[in-house]
């Protein structure tokens, strides 16, 4: 990993609301091709940190460049080369995906075929639907939809996962290396542990507005048992989510794969 | 370079215009205010015909104001003498049909016997064509006096009224004529106003807009392209109602293609006057729920006080001053002027000037008070 460039450089990043601290002076690089996880508890400043990044919100101090671009600059051309999920985002509601597709190939000009978006994120069958028709899962996908429209160079996702059933998360997670393995650099934020494990080739924990730690998932851990810890009890081998998986969604994820 | 930026943002104005057209059409509810509802009112007083229980009867200015004709046309209640209006001032109320009819006394003598001499009245009527079934009454209230005064002991044998009856030409002009322009004002008022500001409070709500500032989208695109949008959305209303109108009740267009014109100009003035009102209630509305009391506070009033359903004057003192500096009563005088009087667009610029000071008004107060989040 070590040997990647940087593509997001943060130096020293504050952010505070009138006297409360939300972002105490953090500072990271993500590398170009990676997924890069914000891992902290709700409240740590994961969400302001990324919509500083996003351009949406104004930092109160520190350095940030998007791809030699610096935030102070440029942030027009780095809404460009962006794509930004925003937690619980709406869509219009009297638009259908494929006109929403359109709308926002229109803002960020560039011209696309819609149905190739949407079968990216299997979600060609509903073309002519309405966002408020669409499961939990389908309005993810289709949120990711919207900003890979520009082909950009790096999307942000804030809490992708948060409310999707299992299936919708692995899913998801699919969706989310596919679209990595294709030269895009994610950063998301989470909450969920194994989320931060599972999906992301970096991992920086995050409480109180203050980075504690990044580095691969695999070595914090291997770190954590070199420095002699040891689970209070063994666990088995699979989880109740493995259980669950396995009697409801094996069907449904080969079929996702066959896609 | 700069070109081309200019070129995106263009394209990024008519993507996010579309957008707001076509969620326009969708909308039901938006639907049903900007169409359906303007299109009942105007067939529910397109059918009826509301009479006037009183008639404003013009007296031209050389008329003898005494003698047994005058004394009894004075004591009719329902009738009200209008005695100090210029002649060219009544012809020109006659003719618009805001008053049914002009009379005029002249007194002259007749030698009934070589030493009698009686006064004798000579009453001429004018009625006004554009107001007939008023011309009607009245003539009918007036003959009806004539022939008492005639009929009288006194007089009898000898004709001391006589009456003149003549309709001065005008157009004939109906319920609708009076209705329509506040109805269609009313529409323009209710689709800028709500509409604007529900679409901007869900928008906002929603985070629609947070997402779009992530894109490379300037701002004032987005308000701009919602504007642009309702006021398509308004072109469309006026055009839909005024034809409904022509066709359906026979709504007067005093010259044609060039009448709607005028209408449709003014209507573009009227929905960006409008607009800033529904921008104002977006800046103070936390939600939905809040747009609605709202909006009613600024169109309720409008629609019962803009001369829509009664004559301004038939308000209390007190109330007139406010009414008719209301937006839509000028917006409504406006429409009166081109459609119904036939008048040129440049005799509303009164009107239009008036809608331009209460739009630099509300748009400053817009700039202070919005809040893009």
């Amino acid at each position: 990993m070590k040997t990647k460039k940087a593509i997001i450089n943060v130096e020293n990043l504050v952010k505070n609301y009138g006297k409360i601290e939300a972002v105490r002076g953090i500072s990271f690089e993500v590398y170009e091709g990676e997924i890069f996880s914000l891992l902290g508890p709700n409240g740590a400043g994961k969400t302001t940190t990324l919509e500083i990044i996003e351009t949406l919100l104004p930092k109160t101090s520190g350095k940030v460049t998007v791809d030699g671009l610096t935030l102070d600059h440029d942030s027009f051309k780095i809404k460009s080369i962006i794509g930004v999920q925003l937690q619980s985002v709406g869509f219009h509601q009297y638009l259908k995906l494929k006109e929403i597709i359109n709308l926002y190939a229109a803002l960020y000009d560039v011209k696309v075929n819609p149905d190739v978006i949407l079968k990216k994120v299997d979600l060609l069958e509903k073309a002519n639907s309405y966002v408020r028709n669409l499961s939990g899962g389908q309005k993810q996908r289709f949120s990711i939809a919207t900003t890979v429209v520009h082909s950009p160079k790096i999307i942000f996702l804030d809490e992708p996962s948060t409310g999707l059933d299992p299936q919708a998360r692995r899913s998801l997670w699919g969706l989310i290396r596919e679209i990595r393995d294709q030269g895009t650099t994610v950063v998301l934020t989470t909450h969920f542990m194994d989320e931060a494990e599972i999906l992301s080739d970096r991992v920086a924990i995050i409480d109180m507005g203050k980075i504690l730690k990044i580095d691969a998932p695999d070595k914090l851990v291997d770190e954590l048992l070199d420095s002699g810890f040891t689970r209070p009890k063994e666990t088995k081998l699979a989880n109740l989510e493995d259980v669950f998986l396995r009697l409801t969604g094996k069907q449904l994820r080969t079929e996702n794969e066959k896609e | 370079m700069k070109k081309n930026k200019n070129k995106s943002q263009i394209r990024a104005l008519v993507a996010l215009t579309r957008a707001s057209i076509l969620s326009s059409f969708r909308n039901k509810t938006s639907l049903f205010f900007n169409f359906l509802f303007p299109l009942i009112f105007i067939t529910i007083f397109g059918l009826i015909n509301l009479g006037s229980t009183s008639f404003d009867i013009g007296v031209k200015s050389e008329s003898v104001k005494s003698g047994p004709f005058y004394e009894a046309i004075s004591k009719v209640t329902s009738f009200n003498l209008l005695t100090d209006r210029s002649d060219s001032q009544l012809q020109d109320d006659l003719q618009k049909g805001r008053i049914p009819a002009v009379i005029s006394i002249q007194k002259s003598e007749t030698q009934v016997s070589p030493t009698i001499k009686i006064p004798v009245y000579k009453v001429d009527i004018e009625k006004s064509g554009a107001s007939p079934q008023g011309a009607e009454t009245v003539g009918l209230v007036i003959e009806n006096l004539v022939n008492k005064i005639n009929t009288s002991p006194a007089v009898v044998g000898h004709q001391l009224v006589t009456t003149n009856f003549e309709t001065v030409a005008g157009k004939k002009l109906k319920q609708i004529d009076f209705v329509l322009p506040g109805m269609l004002a009313f529409a323009l008022l209710s689709n800028a106003l709500i509409g604007m500001s529900f679409v901007m409070v869900v928008m906002k709500k929603e985070l629609i807009i947070k997402r779009l500032f992530a894109t490379p989208v300037r701002k004032y695109s987005i308000l701009l392209s919602e504007m642009v949008g309702k006021l398509l959305i308004a072109l469309i209303q006026a055009l839909f109602i005024v034809l409904f109108g022509y066709f359906v009740f026979h709504y007067i267009l005093a010259h044609g293609l060039v009448t709607i014109f005028g209408l449709m100009v003014l209507s573009l003035i009227g929905t960006i006057t409008f607009l800033s009102f529904g921008l104002l209630i977006a800046s103070i509305a936390n939600n939905e729920d809040s747009v609605s009391p709202l909006a009613n506070i600024i169109m309720m009033p409008q629609l019962f006080f803009a001369g829509t359903f009664f004559p301004i004057d038939a308000f209390p003192k007190w109330l007139q001053p406010i009414a008719h500096v209301l937006p839509m009563t000028f917006l409504n005088e406006a429409f009166k002027k081109v459609a119904f009087e036939g008048q040129a667009l440049s005799s509303t610029l009164p009107q239009i000037g008036a809608l331009a000071l209460w739009a630099v008004v509300t748009y400053a107060v817009v700039i202070f008070l919005f809040k893009w989040e």
